[in-house]
């Protein structure tokens, strides 16, 4: 329908049109405190579009499009390139089916609240409107990459939300290890984009279209794995390099914990729940092409499980509370790549619902954590290190309840979010073990999920009991406030966190029901619906696990304070191992950093030889000038004696020896 | 006989020691002069050449010299005036500010040898006073 | 020329050495100097030039009352110019350059210019002296000052200019060295005035066969006429430059009184000494010293029948055989030739004086100081 089309152009141009008028404001003496006003305003009528448009998604199985028609007048040509033997044009058509509609609703929803919070947050901080600017920017790049209907205008959104994330990341660029930590973010996710456009071009070049349209890549997917059987699978794994680097998987996740270095708002909204799930959002949207490669989808499960576990590792010794939340996001993106990577030998529409109704939940509980922990270290005067702080519960409330939501459903404490889609996740992990192929090898993985739940549990409740019980401690020019801009937001997205799960899916199924009516799910699972019975026997698992790590964390560290260092001095290999992260960053440092420092340095040493060789011979003329300087002294009469030798030596030399 | 080659030695020689007297001293006033004994002794060559080669040609021209060289004192002459009353010496290598920057000036390091002592002006006794005299004894 | 350069003359290297230390040792510096040496060696030096001028450049100088001015006027003329250049008082070296003054001035009237000589000392020693003095007047420094008591870099400079008067000196001696040509003159002209030819200069006596005369190669010629050919040939050859170009003669070769003389020297060669005639070789002798003795003559002014004296007289006037003289009244002479050949100059040397005066009252007038 048109009139719906038109709202799917607005859900992300109101955000730019925020983002500008934020920077007008900004440059505006009268309104830089204002400047928060418009782009409140859009991501509020944001959001109302984006529930508009779910809401005619919920009635019928067409997605809602804007200028897509067969007739290429129609649509609203971006730019098309000819050369002869191939021509490759691409258009401006947005595409919103249920996949799309949901992730518009879990970005635009959160990226309202999130605005909200960081009214409160940012108020009085030099670059205010910078700040919200960006932050309007973002989410018009990142439901531009939702609602794109062809890989290069996903792309465009994809670069459009690495750049918002590098400028973010890098608010406070005074600060060097902000600005290191912002470049950091932008060439490792770089890397990964590269792959991304590689394989783009690889798969238009093997489909053998004029676009790169989704309908006309996926359509012809079977074709195209038949007549390139290596350049598919290697294409498909170029994809995957892309989500790889922007959703911070092994081995290029090492940008996420040190873009902790923005502020919290930030830290929630592009790396706990939207940006970093463009990934799984890609491999999602991709499923037609990997479903039909199942070494492929082998390779994404053990990516996002290895990942999962790596994490969950790393976080159970980490003292930095923001640190403890980033690994756990990376470790649930494992989760959700885990999901995806089982469709194929499972359902589709079972694995793919699985990954998007965990990054659905997680975006709820992740960014209530963030935005709590976002709260206290706004009290405690931006110290945000568990050991300097504790017992936090008895003068941020709010913070204390909304973050114990958070932490419940992350934890997958039965019936909170976390626990159904994660569930969901383990379900189709073990559907996937019973395939034909690979089956061990999932039903490793799926241990190997089981496991990472439970660490999962115990570092949230770690995290937990360090900052809100045990003695009131707070650092040097604490000042515990709430305000309600900061409190409201957190309510919200707590009760979301806590609720969202049980009332999407477990029962009802809206959820799945919503997200599989998508043709392009329909299309993918080749006809096999995915069966909605509860699985017990795994829920009861899945709960145990997780009730037994929320049982370690309370008897270390609420009932027997201490034992968590005897337990630390006693297994010192492990622990020193997990706290400076397994020392993947200094390794990554010496096997890439320093060779091109040393190539540089080099290139260094070449050009200065060349340069000062250039100016070398350019100072000749210089010294020789120099050298006859001493002549011009003023003195007339040393000029004339001067010319008066000459000539007689000219005179002499004519009488005595010419003929 | 007495030749063009004569007269040219002769006006060679006043020639040379005009030059060597503009090279050497340093008095403007002495090295004008000695410019103008160079132009006399072109003049003579020019007059030598004038008489054997049998026309006028070069006795005009001499007296274009002359012309010249009146203009060149009278207009030399007003400058060293000014150059004068600027250092309140006629010394030539005063003027050496038009050196590269970065050369040093040029000094004299010995020191002048000290004038003539100055004879003590006669000290007059003051008119109307009786000077005082001495008591004589007159044997 | 052919022929490689002379050697350096010692004639004329050791008078300028001389002068150039004495003129150093003369200048002024603050060291103690007495005047006697540097004037001895002075004196030395003068002399040497002197004998250089006497014997140097050619055989005999005749001892005529011009010969006895010229040396008087011009030893005159140098002494005071060194005294003008050493003297400390800038007063004092006025005055010297005035003697200098009346001394070329007597040098001009022996060069037949009258009106120069008075213009000069007129101009000269009267105006531009004067004024002279008055600017030394209005200058006056106290006591002992740089400019008068140091020099600037005197063996440097003494050197420069000494150098350059060797060089001057050395080329006149090259150009107008006429020892040889003079020599050889006199050699000709004694054989061709010889009563008898000395049998040394004619080869053996051949058959004179008139039939092969050119044809075979002739008998060749004694020592000392080969030697005598020679000499002449090389006389022939540093007087040929001296022979005026006429309006038609592209090659001085070409000029009538160089042909003359090379054919006779080649008949000599070829045939004269050879087949004993010695009518033949008294007459071509003869030639052969008139034409070196007019070549000569040239060079001091000896002129030739056809010649003709260009100036702006309008009208050409052939002058025979008598040595150039220039016309007795000089002054109406001068005028004629000024303003005849010379307006343009004439009327730029006068605009020049005009704006000389102008410039000189404007630059050393009075001026008001500006206030502060």
């Amino acid at each position: 329908m048109s009139d719906f089309g038109a709202l799917l152009w607005l859900i992300p141009a109101l955000p730019l049109l925020g983002a500008v008028l934020a920077a007008l404001f900004g440059a505006t003496r009268g309104l830089k405190d204002w400047a928060h006003a418009p782009v409140v305003l859009t991501a509020a009528l944001s959001c109302a579009c984006a529930i508009a448009v779910a809401a005619r998604l919920a009635g019928s199985t067409d997605p809602v499009t804007f200028a897509k028609s067969s007739n290429p007048d129609d649509r609203l040509h971006w730019f098309s390139v000819d050369s002869g033997t191939a021509r490759l044009a691409a258009d401006f058509v947005l595409s919103a089916d249920h996949l799309a509609g949901t992730m518009l609703l879990a970005v635009t929803f959160i990226g309202f609240w999130i605005v909200v919070f960081s009214v409160g947050y940012m108020k009085g901080s030099p670059g205010f409107a910078r700040y919200f600017a960006i932050v309007s920017l973002f989410l018009a790049s990142m439901t531009l990459l939702v609602l794109a209907d062809n890989f290069l205008l996903l792309f465009a959104g994809w670069e459009g939300v690495g750049l918002c994330s590098y400028l973010l990341v890098g608010y406070w660029h005074h600060k060097p290890s902000a600005s290191d930590a912002a470049r950091k973010a932008f060439l490792v996710t770089r890397l990964g984009d590269v792959g991304l456009i590689v394989g783009m071009f690889l798969l238009w070049l093997m489909a053998g279209r004029e676009s790169m349209d989704y309908d006309e890549i996926f359509s012809v997917a079977a074709q195209m794995l038949a007549d390139h059987p290596v350049m598919f699978p290697a294409a498909c794994l170029l994809v995957l390099c892309g989500a790889v680097g922007k959703s911070a998987q092994i081995p290029l996740y090492v940008w996420l914990p040190d873009a902790m270095e923005g502020p919290t708002p930030v830290s929630a909204l592009i790396h706990a729940a939207t940006m970093v799930t463009a990934g799984v959002y890609l491999l999602a949207r991709c499923a037609p092409l990997f479903v039909v490669v199942p070494g492929v989808q082998l390779t994404v499960a053990t990516i996002g499980a290895a990942t999962a576990l790596l994490a969950a590792f790393i976080a159970l010794t980490q003292h930095d509370l923001k640190r403890v939340l980033a690994y756990s996001t990376v470790s649930q993106i494992g989760f959700m790549f885990l999901a995806v990577g089982c469709a194929g030998p499972a359902v589709p529409a079972l694995a793919v619902t699985a990954a998007i109704f965990h990054l659905f939940t997680h975006a709820f509980f992740k960014a209530v954590l963030f935005l709590s922990s976002g709260s206290v270290m706004h009290a405690m005067h931006d110290v945000i290190d568990m050991r300097e702080f504790g017992g936090l519960r008895k003068v941020l409330p709010v913070t204390h309840w909304t973050f114990l939501a958070g932490a419940l459903a992350l934890a997958g404490i039965p019936l909170f979010s976390g626990f159904w889609s994660k569930d969901m996740i383990l379900e189709a992990t073990l559907e996937a073990g019973h395939a034909a192929r690979f089956g061990s090898a999932y039903l490793v993985l799926f241990g190997i999920a089981l496991a990472t739940a439970l660490m999962t549990a115990f570092y949230t409740f770690r995290a937990y009991y360090r900052t809100f019980w045990g003695e009131l401690r707070m650092p040097e020019g604490a000042h515990p406030n709430e305000p309600w801009v900061m409190t409201l937001p957190l309510i919200v997205l707590g009760v979301g966190a806590v609720f969202a799960g049980i009332l999407a899916e477990p029962f009802t199924h809206w959820f799945s029901n919503f997200l599989t009516t998508s043709p392009h799910l329909v299309r993918v699972s080749s006809g096999q619906t995915m069966d909605h019975h509860l699985n017990w026997p795994l829920m009861l698992a899945s709960s145990a696990a997780a009730l037994i790590g929320v049982g370690i964390a309370h008897y270390l560290y609420k009932s027997r304070p201490g034992a968590a260092e005897k337990i630390a001095e006693a297994a010192p290999t492990p622990y020193y191992l997990s706290l400076n992260k397994l020392y993947v960053d200094e390794i990554y440092t010496l096997l890439f950093v320093q060779p091109l420092e040393l190539l540089a340095g080099m290139c260094r040493l070449v050009e200065a030889v060349v340069y000062d060789l250039a100016r070398l011979i350019a100072m000749v003329p210089y010294y020789a000038g120099r050298g006859f300087r001493w002549a011009q002294n003023g003195l007339v009469q040393f000029y004339a004696l001067a010319m008066v030798l000459m000539v007689a030596g000219l005179l002499g030399y004519f009488v005595l020896f010419a003929k | 006989m007495i030749s063009v080659p004569h007269y040219l030695a002769v006006g060679a020689i006043l020639f040379c020691l005009g030059l060597v007297g503009f090279l050497a001293r340093r008095n403007l006033i002495v090295m004008f002069l000695s410019a103008e004994l160079m132009l006399q002794g072109v003049a003579l060559n020019f007059v030598a050449f004038s008489r054997y080669h049998g026309n006028l040609h070069g006795q005009v021209f001499t007296l274009f010299v002359i012309a010249v060289a009146a203009c060149e004192a009278g207009i030399a002459l007003a400058l060293f005036l000014m150059l004068y009353r600027r250092k309140r010496s006629l010394d030539v290598s005063l003027w050496q500010s038009l050196r590269e920057p970065g050369v040093d000036e040029t000094t004299d390091p010995e020191p002048l040898p000290p004038g003539p002592k100055e004879e003590p002006l006669p000290r007059l006794p003051p008119a109307g006073v009786e000077p005082v005299r001495e008591e004589r004894q007159y044997v | 020329m052919a022929e490689s350069p002379d050697p350096l003359s010692w004639t004329v290297l050791l008078p300028v050495v001389a002068g150039g230390l004495a003129v150093w040792y003369l200048l002024p510096s603050t060291q103690r100097r007495s005047l006697q040496y540097g004037i001895l060696i002075g004196l030395l030096a003068l002399a040497g030039v002197a004998g250089f001028l006497l014997r140097g450049l050619e055989d005999h100088v005749s001892q005529t009352v011009e010969a006895v001015l010229f040396f008087g006027f011009s030893g005159l003329a140098i002494v005071f110019a060194v005294l003008m250049i050493t003297n400390r008082n800038p007063a004092r070296s006025a005055l010297a350059f005035a003697m200098v003054v009346l001394s070329t001035c007597g040098l001009f009237l022996l060069l037949a210019a009258p009106f120069l000589t008075a213009a000069t000392v007129v101009i000269y020693a009267g105006a531009i002296i004067v004024t002279f003095l008055f600017v030394i007047m209005l200058s006056q420094q106290e006591g002992p000052s740089n400019a008068n008591l140091r020099s600037r870099e005197p063996a440097l400079s003494t050197a420069a200019g000494f150098v350059l008067l060797a060089t001057f000196l050395v080329g006149l001696q090259r150009v107008y060295d006429f020892r040889s040509v003079d020599r050889a003159i006199a050699h000709a002209s004694a054989l061709a005035r010889a009563d008898k030819i000395d049998p040394d200069y004619l080869s053996p006596a051949g058959a004179l066969d008139v039939d092969n005369v050119g044809k075979h190669p002739p008998p060749p010629l004694t020592d000392k006429a080969r030697a005598f050919v020679d000499e002449m040939r090389a006389a022939l050859d540093r007087v040929k430059v001296a022979a005026p170009r006429g309006p038609d003669d592209r090659r001085l070769t070409d000029h009538r009184l160089v042909q003359d003389v090379e054919n006779a020297i080649k008949f000599l060669e070829v045939s004269g000494f050879t087949y004993r005639d010695e009518q033949d070789v008294q007459s071509n002798a003869q030639t052969i010293s008139d034409g070196l003795l007019r070549l000569k003559g040239m060079r001091d002014g000896a002129p030739q029948a056809d010649d003709v004296l260009l100036s702006g007289y309008g009208r050409v006037e052939p002058i025979n055989g008598a040595p150039r003289q220039l016309p007795a009244a000089n002054v109406s002479a001068v005028g004629r030739t000024l303003f005849a050949d010379h307006l343009v100059a004439v009327e730029l040397a006068g605009t020049l004086l005009l704006i000389a005066t102008v410039g000189a009252i404007a630059i050393a007038g009075t001026r008001r100081e500006r206030p502060a």
